[in-house]
């Protein structure tokens, strides 16, 4: 009995796995077509289907949604009496059908080209109603269902959720999805609690700020960064104002053209006027600021340019396990 | 492929492989022919006729292959696409019967959809199997769906290397546009091979040939369902809601107990005729009174034994 188990199980995995695999190569310039619709559309992503094509829209919702494309899901009963009101011109409409002859589907279509829409189907047959009405069809047709007599559809509703997969990791790739967005649509998630917190939680203070007075030797800019390991000492003058920072790499790129740096003042190798938070800065602020600029720290300084501490991308990730962008 | 070939797209779904009937001398019993068409063709998505099992026609004498096309085709008169069976012992003969076919439809005027079917293992080795369809598709008009049924081999009096077309051979056949289709029988992993050398094909059709395998596991091209002869009605249940998967549910208020039902009464019927699909199908028939007599082209009957079982399960059925 067991053996016989295993081995219908095994079958369903091949037919399903297979069924995935023969979309590869279906994969086509549509495919790409949509991925630069949805990327410069004004508008959002409204998935509808119904039954089990519904229940995967609201999958590919969820995933569009915390991956950067606005998406929303309407049911086509519910839009026939009224939420057909949710839908903007410059919305893309998806719709899912494995037959392409969903009555309640294809009821839909003349008022979604009515509103202006662009409308797509993932289809299982190109030369259906549905299809022959999209702007664009994306085939999703598998060879083979895995199960008996047609009770439930199985691989085909699993190739309609990995091609959803597909079109939102394009999306992604495209948008140049970066983890402050993940912290965006991901607030409960563990790097979202980090990025909510504000700076003057996380950021180093008193002793452990990097610090040197302007106008002493690169010598003792040195020892300062060395004591802290934190790559960067910020300059201070006499009022405890922040006139600059040096960085290893400030160090380094001097290196090249001169390796008498020890006699040199701080002066002749920092950065003037760097970029600064205030310590009421969200960490996804912070975290933001420092991808753009693509810079590891950030001096926290209060609206009189006074040093309050200093915060290093690790002290935002966390153990610095997390890496990106490869800063 | 011939300059004037015909460009349809194959029939998907319900495609049922119309047996035979014979009169006491084994000619073509017209009259019956045309009363079990008229019973399944309301159900069925397209008819093959001359199909090697449940058709017999590899025992059919040519005079009988002949009437069964012309009057087929007279009776189906357009309204529902014909697939013909072309096979035959040798590569001279399939050929041959390609070609008397094709100008008894072109006598008929006959303007329908039409494909020809062709188990070519049966009778050419997998060598040089692309180039031997390649200068068959030059010759006719029609396109060609073939068929892989190592079943078929198994009682084949020739001996041969291989019961299987080799799988990139299929793939060389499918790039031949002449080549619409697959009738497949044979295992799972087979299956899901030849799927892989045919993913080039988008317009490709990958039918069941083997009704218990559609039951388990349906393809979504539809199947060849020799039990279509006698129950038309819940085939075409089974596999419109295996092809319709998502939208079909909707339309039965108790659907599960009803497909359930339905599967199991059609995989009951398979499991008798299973085996020996022309003999035994012909005899249900007969006893559900759907043709005068069980007279099989190879003159084989059902034993008492299997005779007993048939009427078990079919008066548990309510069939007769």
């Amino acid at each position: 009995m067991g053996t016989k188990i295993l081995k219908q199980a095994k079958e369903v995995l091949q037919i399903e796995a297979e069924g995935i695999l023969n979309l590869v190569n279906r994969v086509d310039d549509k495919f790409e077509e949509l991925v630069d619709l949805i990327y410069h559309s004004k508008g959002r992503v409204i998935l509808t289907g119904i039954g089990k094509s519904g229940i995967v829209a609201r999958k590919i919702v969820a995933t569009l949604n915390s991956t950067g494309t606005p998406s929303l899901f309407l049911h086509p009963v519910e839009a026939m009496h009224g939420d057909l009101g949710m839908v903007r011109p410059d919305d893309v409409v998806v719709a899912l059908s494995n037959s392409g002859e969903t009555d309640e589907l294809n009821m839909l279509i003349p008022s979604i080209k009515a509103i202006g829409c662009v409308l797509v189907s993932f289809c299982g047959r190109v030369d259906s109603t549905l299809a022959r009405n999209s702007d664009i069809v994306i085939d999703v047709g598998v060879e083979r269902e895995a199960c008996p007599l047609g009770l439930a559809p199985t691989a085909s509703t699993t190739a309609l959720l990995a091609m959803g997969d597909a079109l939102a990791v394009s999306l992604v790739h495209k948008r140049r999805f970066k983890p402050s967005d993940f912290k965006r649509f991901h607030p409960g998630g563990n790097l979202g609690q980090r990025l909510s917190v504000r700076v003057r939680e996380i950021m180093l203070t008193g002793e452990l700020i990097p610090t040197v007075r302007a106008g002493v030797s690169m010598k003792e800019v040195i020892e300062e960064i060395n004591r802290l390991q934190m790559g960067a000492a910020l300059v201070i003058d006499e009022d405890d104002t922040l006139v600059g920072i040096v960085t290893d790499g400030d160090i380094r790129r001097f290196l090249i053209h001169s390796d008498q740096i020890h006699e040199r003042r701080v002066e002749d190798v920092m950065t003037r006027n760097p970029k600064t938070v205030p310590p009421n800065t969200l960490a996804l602020d912070a975290l933001t600021m420092m991808e753009k600029y693509e810079i590891t720290i950030l001096p926290i300084t209060n609206s009189a340019k006074r040093v309050q501490g200093i915060l290093h991308l690790h002290d935002i990730l966390g153990k610095g396990a997390f890496k990106f962008n490869g800063v | 492929m011939g300059s004037d070939t015909k460009e349809y797209r194959p029939p998907k779904g319900l495609i049922c492989p119309i047996i035979t009937p014979l009169t006491d001398k084994k000619l073509l019993d017209e009259a019956s022919l045309e009363k079990l068409i008229r019973h399944v063709e309301p159900y069925i998505d397209a008819i093959l006729l001359g199909d090697i099992s449940f058709g017999e026609v590899l025992f059919l004498n040519s005079r009988t292959r002949e009437d069964l096309i012309a009057r087929g085709f007279e009776i189906i008169d357009g309204r529902l696409p014909i697939l013909v069976t072309i096979t035959d012992e040798t590569a001279e003969k399939t050929n041959k019967n390609m070609y008397r076919f094709e100008s008894i439809i072109e006598r008929s005027g006959y303007t329908g959809e039409i494909f020809w079917v062709d188990y070519p293992i049966y009778y050419h080795s997998n060598r040089k199997l692309p180039q031997f369809y390649r200068e068959l598709s030059e010759n006719t008009k029609i396109p060609f769906i073939i068929g892989n049924d190592p079943r078929l081999i198994k009682n084949n009096k020739i001996p041969v290397r291989h019961k299987n077309i080799r799988t990139s051979i299929m793939k060389n056949l499918a790039n031949l546009e002449s080549i619409k289709g697959l009738i497949f029988s044979g295992t799972l992993n087979r299956a899901l091979n030849y799927q892989k050398g045919l993913r080039d094909r988008k317009d490709f059709r990958f039918y069941d040939g083997n009704e218990g395998t559609f039951l388990k596991r349906p393809s979504s091209s539809g199947v060849v369902a020799g039990g279509a002869n006698l129950l038309p009605e819940a085939w075409r249940k089974i596999t419109y809601s295996s092809l319709n998967l998502y939208d079909v549910q909707r339309e039965y208020r108790d659907y599960v107990r009803h497909i359930w039902r339905t599967g199991s009464m059609l995989q009951a019927i398979y499991d008798l005729y299973g085996k020996n699909p022309g003999v035994v199908m012909k005899y249900i028939l007969y006893l559900a009174g759907l043709i005068p007599n069980s007279v099989t082209a190879s003159g084989e009957s059902v034993g008492p034994d299997e005779e007993r079982t048939i009427k078990a399960v079919i008066k548990e059925y309510e069939i007769v």
